[in-house]
């Protein structure tokens, strides 16, 4: 796992579980088995830019963009976004 | 003659076999082939061993084969029982065994759910995935297996309006989820009265927003078998995310959108209808909690075409009133319940079961045939549950009692008060803090435990807990917020973890030495509004 999926779990697990011992992979399903919510994807694209310095278009916040943190991860690097 | 549910997709399928009766991410079944494949699927079942009277599980994500899965249970004479797929293992298997299912449906993302499940609880049949079993008595087969079944016409089964259709598990004051029991019979009753309500045909295309587990996908499905309407399904990830949600409403041309106002809100406040074209829709059902006024008005001025109703009722009576909306309502005050459809009788009632005077507050009881048959297994709240008047001799009217405290406007239209127990929503989900609070008090880490609704900025309830340690656990070691997250997420549905947790030292109490819970809420609402802590 790199860097920018390791610090995307954290988030999750800490600020939106709640629980730093949860057991998240870069390919858990986010949206579709109910891992994070519709608030936490909110909450997650304020993360990302608040840590990235720059702001994620409405129309990018999609369920091809948010489904792991592998994919998001992937989402960042294609838009340069540097998170760590 | 029609008189189970899945004679509605027949019915259907001999008058217009080509009609589009599901779809999921673009994928499609006729009419015609969902009474073939489900006519497979029962034969499938039926070869190995399921009988009529069975209850058979579905652990899916949504996609066309759930709807294989409960028309083709039905067929076999059995009821089917929506295990939810977000839901943690333990709660798969209190279901499994508490109503005794001994076989699945499934699919092949599912296949360590199941597997799990099956660790806990051993299961004879799994249809839909092969999973690895030790277990001599497990069969598991992928949906390769139907092709070999025939598709013509359903097993000779015997079955009758009033055997069970289908069982949701929803929860329960004591720890413990209930199964609630609807016959064919309250089933198509409940199909007929939407039909008759919201005009739906042929040419509908209505939402399912909701899960198998949660009862309105009931209208999704069989209001729509029943009109001949095409049912297109929602993906869970898709309802996490408003834009995607809007672009499916908008590029599915849905016409009938039935949701819970969390997923309202959500669409109102993101703004995602600005870019689409929801013009097809002509009626925005919401149901399961209350709807925050404002963002009501700001819909129906983004939606002016659409016709927007609230539509009232627990699991256990399906819906039984609604108050379809002006396009002048005035949205200065919570959207009332409104009036029972036809064919449902609704009373207000005083502590003694005699109906109030005019505009005073009572409990709200309702006759009608969308009634459940029952709890599963639980004879003391069946008998509890029914009020019965007697208009003839020996002859007992049942009517279940909702729990639900309301008033009559003077219009007419019923306006919901409050619960008499401790049962809130949650996302639109039922949850009864009792539940919560048992499950915590189960810990032997844990001594007390208060669990208390909080309303956000929106005017929806999220769930807040504390808990006081054990002596032996005091110091943090046995007992930490995220060791009780972790316990509680391991048992309850993801909407029914409390979304904050404090370990304390004690907690308010009244005078007489109980937890002060109404303190607790109120500071804890206090301190999320705006400029709070």
């Amino acid at each position: 796992m790199n860097a920018t999926e390791s610090k995307l779990i954290d988030f999750i697990r800490v600020q939106l579980l709640e629980d730093p011992e949860y057991d998240l992979t870069p390919d858990d399903e986010l949206l579709l088995d109910d891992i994070v919510d519709s608030l936490g994807v909110m909450r997650l694209v304020e993360f990302i830019e608040h840590e990235g310095g720059a702001a994620v278009p409405a129309e990018d916040v999609t369920i091809d963009n948010f489904s792991t943190v592998s994919v998001i991860a992937g989402y960042l690097s294609a838009r340069s976004i540097a998170i760590t | 003659m029609r008189y189970l549910l899945w004679h509605l997709v027949d019915d259907s399928a001999a008058r217009n076999p080509d009609a589009e009766a599901i779809r999921c991410r673009g994928e499609s079944l006729t009419y015609g082939a969902l009474a073939a494949a489900s006519n497979r699927l029962a034969h499938l079942l039926a070869e190995h061993g399921v009988r009529p009277g069975d209850r058979v599980g579905i652990l899916m994500n949504k996609r066309v084969e759930c709807a294989v899965a409960i028309y083709g249970i039905m067929k076999a004479g059995a009821a089917y029982v929506p295990l939810d797929p977000g839901a943690p293992t333990e709660r798969h298997a209190f279901v499994a065994n508490d109503c005794g299912i001994r076989c699945v449906v499934t699919e092949p993302r599912k296949r360590a759910a199941v597997s799990r499940l099956h660790a806990a609880h051993p299961l004879a049949t799994v249809v839909g995935c092969e999973i690895e079993s030790e277990s001599e008595g497990c069969r598991s087969m992928g949906f390769a297996a139907l092709e070999a079944c025939e598709a013509a016409r359903p097993p000779a089964v015997h079955a009758m309006e009033q055997d069970l259709s289908y069982i949701l598990y929803t929860s329960g004051s004591t720890g413990v989820p209930k199964g609630i029991m609807h016959s064919h019979r309250s089933g198509l009753a409940w199909a007929e009265v939407t039909v008759d309500a919201y005009g739906f045909d042929g040419a509908d295309r209505i939402s399912n927003y909701a899960p198998l587990h949660f009862d309105l996908s009931t209208l999704d499905y069989f209001s729509a078998a029943l009109a001949g309407s095409t049912t297109v399904m929602i993906p869970e990830d898709v309802t996490k995310v408003p834009a995607s949600l809007a672009a499916l409403i908008a590029g599915e041309a849905l016409t009938v959108f039935y949701t819970v106002p969390l997923a309202l809100t959500q669409l109102a406040t993101s703004g995602c209808l600005d870019g689409n074209d929801c013009a097809q829709l002509r009626w925005v059902l919401f149901g399961g909690e209350q709807m925050p006024p404002k963002h009501l008005a700001a819909l129906m001025a983004a939606l002016p075409g659409a016709r927007f109703c609230n539509v009232y009722g627990p699991t256990e009576t399906n819906g039984c009133t609604h108050f379809p909306i002006a396009p002048d309502h005035v949205h200065d005050a919570p959207v009332p319940i409104g009036r029972p459809y036809r064919n449902v009788e609704a009373l207000v009632v005083d502590a003694d079961d005699q109906p109030v005077a005019p505009g005073e507050v009572g409990e709200l009881l309702i006759r009608a045939p969308t009634l459940m048959r029952g709890y599963w297994g639980r004879e003391e709240l069946n008998a509890r549950s029914a009020f019965l008047r007697r208009e003839f001799a020996g002859v007992p009217d049942r009517f279940h009692r909702t729990g639900d405290l309301v008033y009559a406007l003077p219009d007419d239209n019923l306006q919901f008060v409050g619960r008499k127990d401790r049962q809130i929503k949650s996302r639109g989900c039922r949850v009864d803090l009792d539940e919560v609070e048992a499950v915590m008090l189960a810990l032997d880490s844990v001594s007390e435990a208060a669990v208390y609704p909080v309303t956000d900025g929106d005017g929806h309830q999220l769930i807040e807990a504390r808990a006081i340690p054990a002596a032996h656990a005091r110091g943090g070691e046995t007992l930490s917020e995220s060791m009780l997250r972790s316990l509680l997420r391991r048992q309850l549905p993801p909407y029914a973890v409390p979304v904050r947790l404090d370990i304390v030292d004690d907690f308010p109490r009244t005078s007489t030495g109980k937890v002060d819970r109404v303190t607790l809420a109120r500071e804890a609402t206090a301190a999320r509004a705006p400029g709070g802590d």
